[in-house]
C-alpha cells in the first residue's frame, strides 16, 4: 500500500515528511508501546504504529531502519521529537483512530505483520 | 568486594590483543530521558560513514540503544566506548551506579524493575538486556551492586 | 573489455574565461576550472549536456564525428534519430529527410521508427519473465546508463536488459546493405544523426555490448542548414518509407510507453527529475512500478542539445507528422515474439558499474579516510565558491585525498595564512 493510501484509509495527519512519502510504499507494520519489543521483533522498513509519543519512539524508528512513524489515538509528539524524526528523512504521522482500529483497519487492507511479537 | 559476572560467546579475551581502528566515547546521563538515544543514534551515524554493514549497523544500535536506556533508568552516569576492530566492533558500556545484584534474574526476559515513569517511555519491561544478548556475538556483564556495572558486547564483522 | 572513454565534450581555451557555471552544474562534479579554463574529467562525465546549456561563452562542444570519418567507408549509411524529423516544421514526410541525407553524402539513409516499436513491443512482452529488483529502468538514453553506473550503481539490476533500437537498427541495416549492394559489411559505414551529446561515447566505448554497431554520429544542429536546402530540391516522391507512427514518439518523453500494453510506467525527464526518482529508487521507493522510462534532456530527445528547433515546436512538429502517418502498425507481434526467442534483443554483455572514487574496501582504509576528510572538511569555510577549481568544499576535500589538488588552493585559507603573515609583519615593524 502506497503511504498516502494509508493516510487516506486512517484518516491521518502528516506532521511531517510528506515529501518522503512520493512513492513510498508500505508493504508491513509493527504495533506496539513497548519500545523493547520493536527494538527485538520488528523487521527493518516497517511502520511504526504506537501510542507513545516519547523521543525514544523516534529513536527507535532510527535505529530499528523503520519506514515512518504512526502515532494512534491523536497523539501529537511534542517539538523535539519531531526535530529528531525530521533529521531522519521518514513521515510522520497522526490518526485520531485508536490503536485497535488503525491496526484492525491496514490488517483488513491486506498489509503484513512487520515481524514477530 | 563482591563483584558479579556473566559472560555469553566466544571468549573475549581472542579481542584483547585486537588493534583498535576507532574509539569514541559517549556520555550518557542518568534520568536524562529527554536525551535518551542520542548516544544510539551517533553511533549509527558514525558507522555508517565507515561503510558498515547495514545489518550490523542495525544490531549493534539496539544494543545500544537498551544498554543506554538502562544507564538512563538505574545509573547516575555512563561512558559509552566504541571500539571499532578489524573484524569486530565492540562497544564498552561502564556506568557509575547501583549495580546488578543477580546477573542471571537481570537476563530473564520480563524480570524488570522498573518505576511507571521508566514504563512510560516505552521500556522497563524487563527486555533490556536479552534484547542486548540476542543482538550480539559476546556479551559480558560485570557488576557490583553499589558500585557499578560494566557491559562488553561485540559483533563480528565477515570478511 | 572496457574501452577507455574519451571526454564527450571539448572545452575551447579561447572561449572559456574559467568561470565557474559548468564545473556548478555537473552533476557529478566532473569538471575542473584550472588556469582560466574548465577541464572535465571523462571518468566522472555521465555524457549528459548540462555544462553545454549552462555556458554563456559559447566554449563548450561536443565531441563527435567528422567527414574525414566518413572518407574511411566506401558505402555511407545515415540513420537519423526521430528528433531529425522534427526540426523542419509541421509539413514534411519523413521520407523527404531520408532523401535529403543523400544528397549530403550519404549513399543511403533509413528510417528506423519501425525498430523503435519493436524494442517497445519486446520490453512490454517480456515483463512476466524479467526478474525483478522492481522497477525496470530504460536503457534508450546513454547519459541515463552513465549515470547509474556512475552515481547509482545500486539501480544496476533495474536496467532493461534489451539492446537500444539504434543499436539493433544498425544490425540489421549492415547485414541488408551488405546484402543488397555486395560489400563487405567492413567497407559499409553506419553514422547516426543525433541530437544528443551522449552519443559518441556509447559508440567508441559502448556499454552492454562489445562493440558498438554504429560507426559514429552527427549533430543535428550541424546538419540542419545543408539538409533543408537538399530537402527543397525535391525527389523524395518515389521512396516508399514506411514510418512507424508509434516509433516515431519515441523522441519524445513518454513515447516509449505510449504503445504498451503495460500502463503501470512512469516517464521521468531532466536531469533533476531523474535524480529525484532515482535517488527515491535506492531509498526503496516506487517498488509496485514496472517500468520507468528516463531521459536525462528535459523533454526526451527532441530537447537534445544538438537541435536546432525549440522543444515545444519539435514536440508539435512531430505529433503533427505522427498524425499524418495513420494509425497502422508495422510490427507483427508474433515477428516480435519469434525474435525474443531467439534473442535477438538481448543485451550481449552485463552492464558494470563505473565506481570511479570506490569507496575503500578495507575498514582500516575506510576509517583513515573518513577522519581525514573530516579533518580536511573543518578547516575549509564551506562557502563553495569554487574559486579553487573544484565546484563546492567537500569536492577539493575529495580531489585533495586523491593527490589531485591541495587544501591550499583554497581562497579563504590562503587569505588567512596572508593575514597572519601580515599581523607578524606589522608586530615587528615599530
Amino acid at each position: 500500500m502506497l503511504m498516502q493510501e494509508l493516510v487516506d484509509l486512517l484518516k491521518c495527519r502528516v506532521i511531517l515528511g510528506a515529501e518522503f512519502m512520493e512513492g513510498l510504499e508500505v508493504t508491513a507494520c509493527f504495533a506496539a508501546d513497548l519500545m523493547s519489543d520493536v527494538l527485538a521483533f520488528s523487521r527493518p522498513g516497517s511502520l511504526l504504529i504506537t501510542g507513545l509519543a516519547s523521543i525514544q519512539s523516534a529513536h527507535t524508528a532510527d535505529v530499528a531502519d523503520l519506514s515512518g512513524i504512526l502515532f494512534v489515538g491523536g497523539k501529537t509528539p511534542a517539538e523535539p521529537v519531531i526535530a529528531l524524526v525530521r533529521n531522519q528523512r521518514i513521515p510522520l504521522l497522526t490518526t485520531e483512530l485508536s490503536m485497535f482500529e488503525a491496526c484492525g483497519r491496514l490488517y483488513g487492507s491486506g498489509l503484513e505483520p512487520g515481524g514477530r511479537s | 568486594m563482591n563483584e558479579n559476572r556473566w559472560s555469553t560467546g566466544e571468549s573475549c579475551v581472542s579481542w584483547e590483543d585486537a588493534e583498535i581502528l576507532y574509539s569514541e566515547s559517549f556520555r550518557i546521563v542518568g534520568d536524562d530521558f529527554e536525551h535518551g538515544g542520542e548516544a544510539a543514534a551517533k553511533i549509527k551515524a558514525k558507522l555508517k560513514q565507515f561503510g558498515l554493514d547495514a545489518a550490523i549497523i542495525r544490531r549493534l544500535s539496539i544494543a545500544n540503544f537498551e544498554a543506554e536506556m538502562n544507564v538512563i533508568m538505574y545509573a547516575r552516569e555512563a561512558e559509552m566506548q566504541l571500539q571499532v576492530l578489524p573484524n569486530a566492533v565492540r562497544v564498552i558500556l561502564s556506568d557509575r551506579g547501583q549495580g546488578i545484584p543477580d546477573i542471571e534474574q537481570a537476563l530473564q526476559e520480563g524480570y524488570s524493575t522498573a518505576t511507571p515513569q521508566m514504563r512510560q517511555r516505552g521500556f522497563g519491561a524487563g527486555l533490556g538486556l536479552p534484547n542486548i544478548k540476542r543482538n550480539t556475538d559476546e556479551f559480558e556483564i560485570v557488576s557490583t551492586p553499589g558500585v557499578g556495572t560494566t557491559l562488553r558486547y561485540t559483533i563480528h564483522l565477515q570478511n | 573489455m572496457m574501452v577507455a572513454r574519451e571526454p564527450s565534450i571539448l572545452f575551447d581555451p579561447a572561449r572559456c574565461v574559467g568561470c565557474v557555471a559548468c564545473s556548478q552544474v555537473c552533476p557529478t562534479k566532473a569538471i575542473r576550472v584550472a588556469a582560466g579554463c574548465a577541464v572535465v574529467k571523462p571518468e566522472l562525465c555521465i555524457d549528459c549536456d548540462a555544462c553545454i546549456r549552462a555556458c554563456r561563452y559559447d566554449a563548450v562542444q561536443a565531441r563527435l564525428s567528422s567527414p574525414a570519418d566518413l572518407a574511411r567507408f566506401k558505402y555511407k549509411v545515415a540513420i537519423p534519430s526521430m528528433t531529425l524529423y522534427a526540426q523542419f516544421g509541421r509539413d514534411i514526410h519523413p521520407s523527404q529527410v531520408l532523401h535529403g541525407l543523400t544528397r549530403l553524402g550519404f549513399d543511403r539513409a533509413y528510417d528506423m521508427s519501425w525498430m523503435n516499436e519493436m524494442v517497445a513491443g519486446a520490453i512490454d512482452a517480456s515483463f512476466s519473465e524479467m526478474e525483478g529488483p522492481w522497477p525496470k529502468i530504460s536503457v534508450t538514453c546513454p547519459a541515463i546508463v552513465r549515470l547509474v553506473q556512475v552515481r547509482y550503481p545500486d539501480l544496476l539490476a533495474n536496467l532493461v536488459q534489451i539492446e537500444t533500437p539504434r543499436e539493433l537498427a544498425a544490425k540489421v541495416l549492415r547485414r541488408r546493405v551488405a546484402a543488397e549492394q555486395h560489400l563487405d559489411p567492413q567497407d559499409i559505414g553506419i553514422f547516426f544523426i543525433t541530437p544528443c551529446t551522449a552519443i559518441m561515447n556509447s559508440i567508441v566505448a559502448p556499454v552492454g555490448l562489445e562493440q558498438s554497431n554504429l560507426d559514429g554520429a552527427f549533430a543535428i544542429s550541424e546538419i540542419c542548414g545543408p539538409l533543408q536546402k537538399a530537402m527543397k530540391l525535391g525527389g523524395a516522391e518515389e521512396r516508399d518509407d514506411q514510418i512507424s507512427r508509434a516509433g516515431i514518439r519515441w523522441a519524445m518523453s513518454g513515447g516509449e510507453l505510449m504503445g504498451m500494453r503495460n500502463t503501470n510506467t512512469m516517464s521521468v525527464h531532466s536531469l533533476r527529475d531523474v535524480q529525484y526518482v532515482f535517488d527515491h529508487l535506492e531509498a526503496g521507493k516506487f517498488q509496485s512500478v514496472d517500468l520507468i522510462e528516463a531521459y536525462i534532456c528535459p523533454d526526451g530527445c527532441i530537447s537534445g542539445g544538438l537541435t536546432i528547433e525549440g522543444r515545444y515546436a519539435a514536440g508539435r512538429n512531430l505529433q503533427h507528422i505522427g498524425r499524418r502517418l495513420g494509425t497502422q502498425s508495422l510490427i507483427k507481434e508474433e515477428k516480435v515474439r519469434s525474435l525474443m526467442r531467439e534473442h535477438f534483443f538481448d543485451l550481449e554483455e552485463e552492464i558494470k558499474a563505473r565506481a570511479v572514487r570506490p569507496v575503500a574496501q578495507d575498514l582500516r582504509r575506510a576509517i583513515a579516510l573518513e577522519r581525514e576528510r573530516q579533518e580536511l572538511l573543518a578547516r575549509l569555510p564551506g562557502k563553495d565558491c569554487a574559486a579553487c577549481g573544484a565546484p563546492d568544499c567537500a569536492t577539493l576535500v575529495e580531489d585533495t585525498l586523491r593527490n589531485e589538488a591541495n587544501i591550499d588552493d583554497c581562497i579563504f585559507l590562503r587569505l588567512a595564512r596572508c593575514e597572519e603573515a601580515a599581523a607578524k609583519r606589522g608586530e615587528g615593524s615599530p
